[in-house]
């Protein structure tokens, strides 16, 4: 039964293999930006954002962000966050989503890659690795 | 010497200052999960709902949701819905849909069009009878017919992402060669 649960969830999921985008961005609150390629872009309600990518909010800024696995993410104002790697291919069963919270505060509700792979999904905060088995957290990095 | 002692004190005081919280949440039907934080050496498990565990020295304590959505009332107010899917199934080697899936197709072109709907994904499948590279161009066929629907009913291109995949990824698997209604499908997510 769980296995055709996960097969209904995969077929809802685009087996994004046309872009190399990570997500979207679909809320934001005051400003937000993201250094790629060593410049700085303004981030915008639809932008893609991309693997290797360092997402900044501004004060009395958030933003919220959906990823091509339906992960959501939230980040607070004054945050800083790197998507390390994200990999979703479940056709290929690969997937694998590394971050990293520098400073600020983070909201997320996980997707369907922890549910294909508890191991799957990790954010690291200064010293410390957390290794997400799934639903609904927050962290904060002061 | 003074130096050294002068660094000290300082490396100190970043460490004091630099903390990271861990909160649980419980989900929507209350369910909660499960977050392991590894640091050094040290291993630490959170799965109890409101329970925060500061990352680096492991103090765990439960917070109040108060406390808790005071903390992160920032990021959890722009935590964005979970996209929906919805299915529709189609005709034996057509792609029409039946006439069960009209009124889903209604719905979706209803939740296609609201201004907060940015990205529109369409997939099409299909079942296992038939030449499975003649079922790869039926899949196409059957998920570019929703996406001009879409267009016609004056939903942009640009928001729309078709994919296609034919036999891949059945509802219900069954052996080459055999017909099966439920795979015979379009998958659309509203994002």
């Amino acid at each position: 039964m769980k296995f055709f649960t996960i097969n209904i969830l995969i077929g809802f999921i685009s087996l994004l293999l046309a872009s190399d985008s990570s997500g979207f961005i679909k809320k934001l609150n005051g400003d937000a930006s993201v250094l790629r390629d060593n410049k700085v872009i303004e981030l915008k309600v639809g932008d893609k954002v991309f693997a290797r990518d360092v997402i900044k909010t501004k004060t009395k800024s958030s933003i919220g962000i959906i990823f091509n696995d339906n992960t959501l993410i939230s980040l607070g104002s004054s945050t800083h966050f790197v998507i390390d790697k994200y990999v979703f291919k479940p056709a290929q069963n690969e997937q694998s989503f590394v971050s990293t919270l520098i400073k600020g505060t983070l909201s997320c509700i996980t997707g369907l890659m922890s549910k294909l792979n508890p191991e799957a999904m990790k954010i690291k905060a200064k010293t410390a690795s957390i290794g997400i088995r799934g639903t609904h957290f927050a962290i904060s990095v002061d | 010497m003074k130096n050294i002692f002068v660094l000290l004190v300082i490396t100190l005081f970043f460490n004091a200052c630099s903390k990271v919280n861990v909160v649980l949440l419980p989900e929507k039907n209350n369910k909660v999960g499960k977050i392991e934080i590894k640091n050094k050496n040290k291993t630490i498990t959170v799965d109890k709902p409101y329970q925060q565990v500061e990352a680096i020295d492991g103090k765990s304590e439960i917070l109040t949701k108060e406390e808790v959505y005071n903390k992160f009332k920032e990021s959890i107010s722009t935590l964005p819905k979970e996209p929906k899917n919805y299915r529709l199934s189609f005709k034996w080697d057509s792609s029409q849909i039946v006439p069960k899936s009209n009124k889903t197709l209604k719905t979706i072109i209803k939740e296609a069009k609201k201004d907060s709907t940015l990205y529109i994904d369409i997939i099409g499948y299909t079942d296992r009878a038939g030449e499975e590279a003649y079922n790869k161009k039926l899949s196409l066929r059957r998920a570019n017919s929703i996406s001009r629907r879409l267009q016609k009913n004056g939903i942009k291109k640009e928001k729309i992402n078709v994919q296609y995949y034919g036999e891949a990824n059945p509802i219900i698997k069954t052996k080459d060669g055999v017909a099966k209604k439920v795979n015979r499908r379009v998958e659309v997510t509203i994002k």
